[in-house]
Parts: structure tokens; sequence; C-alpha cells
């Protein structure tokens, strides 16, 4: 699993995650999302390109927004596809992170 | 791609390490073409089987080369999974229900994965036989879905 970085007007970062959010893919990219999460302000979490998703992927996401929100830094999510947006729903997470169905929105929202 | 491990029917072996999960998962979809499971069947099939041997792996504590079973087998359209392990005794279905979490301050991070497995299989049944766990998962065949019909 990869990480791509963008960086948008308005001090937003764009993090694209690129392959399966299953455990071995989210122990790939932990270090170095916790870090993205550590030091960015406003972060948006693109998972267009993420195919599948369990719950050590979700574990990232949650640990990165409380990261996040705990520095008073933002953390959105944007994309999901129809299945890893159910396993989020199932999850509870989509209480606790907010997502948006597109990237525009998310940009929007932390602008 | 690596060529799963199989023996007699639909059975894989693994061992209690986390990079044999990329072998599952190449496998578990092998497994859902030849059953021809629908999009969203195949999705609970992976990530309960994700969940499941993860779970092992991770807090089982069992040597390297412990071996992990799986074992698919389908009846009327229902598919029954059987995952065996040698690791420390563990019933997932005695897991408490997990509490909604209210906040990202009070969420806990862990505690996902059988609720996930709860959610996707349609049945979870345990049962510990000759001092290994074996995890039976049942997944019902779904009711003519309405948004197929029609498009």
């Amino acid at each position: 699993m990869q990480i791509r970085i963008e960086e948008l007007a308005g001090d937003i970062t764009v993090a694209g995650l690129d392959g399966r959010f299953d455990t071995t893919g989210a122990i790939a990219i932990e270090m170095p999302f916790n870090t993205l999460a550590n030091e960015r302000r406003a972060l948006v979490v693109d998972l267009s390109n993420v195919s599948f998703m369990s719950s050590y992927g979700i574990r990232v996401l949650l640990r990165g927004a409380k990261i996040s929100t705990g520095k008073g830094a933002r953390l959105v999510i944007c994309c999901p596809e129809t299945a890893v947006c159910k396993v989020l729903r199932t999850a509870g997470t989509s209480d606790l992170i907010p997502i948006y169905p597109t990237r525009d929105a998310a940009v929007a929202a932390l602008g | 791609m690596q060529k799963a491990t199989t023996t007699g029917g639909d059975r894989l072996v693994l061992r209690s390490r986390l990079d044999e999960l990329q072998r599952l998962a190449t496998w578990v979809e092998a497994v859902a073409n030849h059953a021809a499971l629908s999009a969203e069947q195949a999705f609970a099939l992976q990530l309960c089987l994700e969940e499941a041997v993860a779970n092992i792996v991770m807090y089982g504590g069992a040597a390297d080369d412990a071996a992990i079973s799986v074992e698919v087998s389908q009846a009327g359209g229902d598919l029954t999974v059987l995952i065996e392990d040698s690791a420390r005794a563990f019933d997932p279905t005695q897991v408490p229900p997990r509490e909604k979490p209210v906040s990202l301050d009070k969420a806990r991070v862990g505690a996902l994965g059988v609720h996930l497995m709860r959610h996707y299989s349609s049945q979870m049944r345990y049962e510990r036989r000759n001092g290994r766990n074996c995890l039976i998962l049942t997944f019902n065949r779904p009711e003519a879905p309405n948004d197929e019909l029609g498009r």
C-alpha cells in the first residue's frame, strides 16, 4: 500500500491511499500516516483507490484522526468506494471522522 | 502471483505469520471466483477471513510455523468456512458486543475485527476440539437483490 501526498492551497494536504487497506497494507503505511497526521494542519485522506478495508485499516484512520484533532488540526476522509464506505459505517467510524463523497467537498470543508 | 497451497477441496494451510495474509487474500479471491460469489459476498468472505486469521496470528501466541487451516465448503448456495488453529484458546463468539463510540477521544482502536465478522457473516460458531480452536463461519446465500433487477 502506498500514500500519494499532494499539497493544495490553504495549507491543505491530500493523502491518497492506494491499494488494499488490510492488515498488511495498514502496517506498511501506519508510521508515515501518523507522521502526516502529526505534521499537517488539514489532511484529506482520499480513499478512492482503496479497494478493501479491514479493522486494522480503521485503526490506522482512527489513530491518525486522534493525533490530528489532539493537536488542534483536522483530518477528514473522502471518496470511499461503496463497499469500503459500508465497512466504515459498520465500524461506526463515519460517526467519528467526517466522510465526504468527493474530494472537492472535503477540501471545501477544510478551507 | 503465488500459488495457494491447497489440499483436497478448497482448503488452504497457512503458517502463523502476517506475511501469509497476502496468500490468504489471493486464495479467497480464487475461491470467490470459483463459487461465482457476488462482489458483496466476496467482500464479506475476504473481510471475515482476514479478520479471523489476522487475529490468530497477532494475538494467538502460536509459533511462526504453527498451521492455520482454512476450509471452504458450499451447500445449497450457502458457504461455510472452517478456520482451525492451535493457538491459545479464543472464542470470538464470547466477545461482548461492541459499544458504539461516542467520540473520537473515547473510541477504542481495537476490538473491531470481531464486530465486523459478526456483521459480515450470517453465523459464527466456535468449538474447542482436541486443543484446537475451530471457528465456523456461515455465509447464507443472499435473497434475490432488488438492485440487480432491471439494471
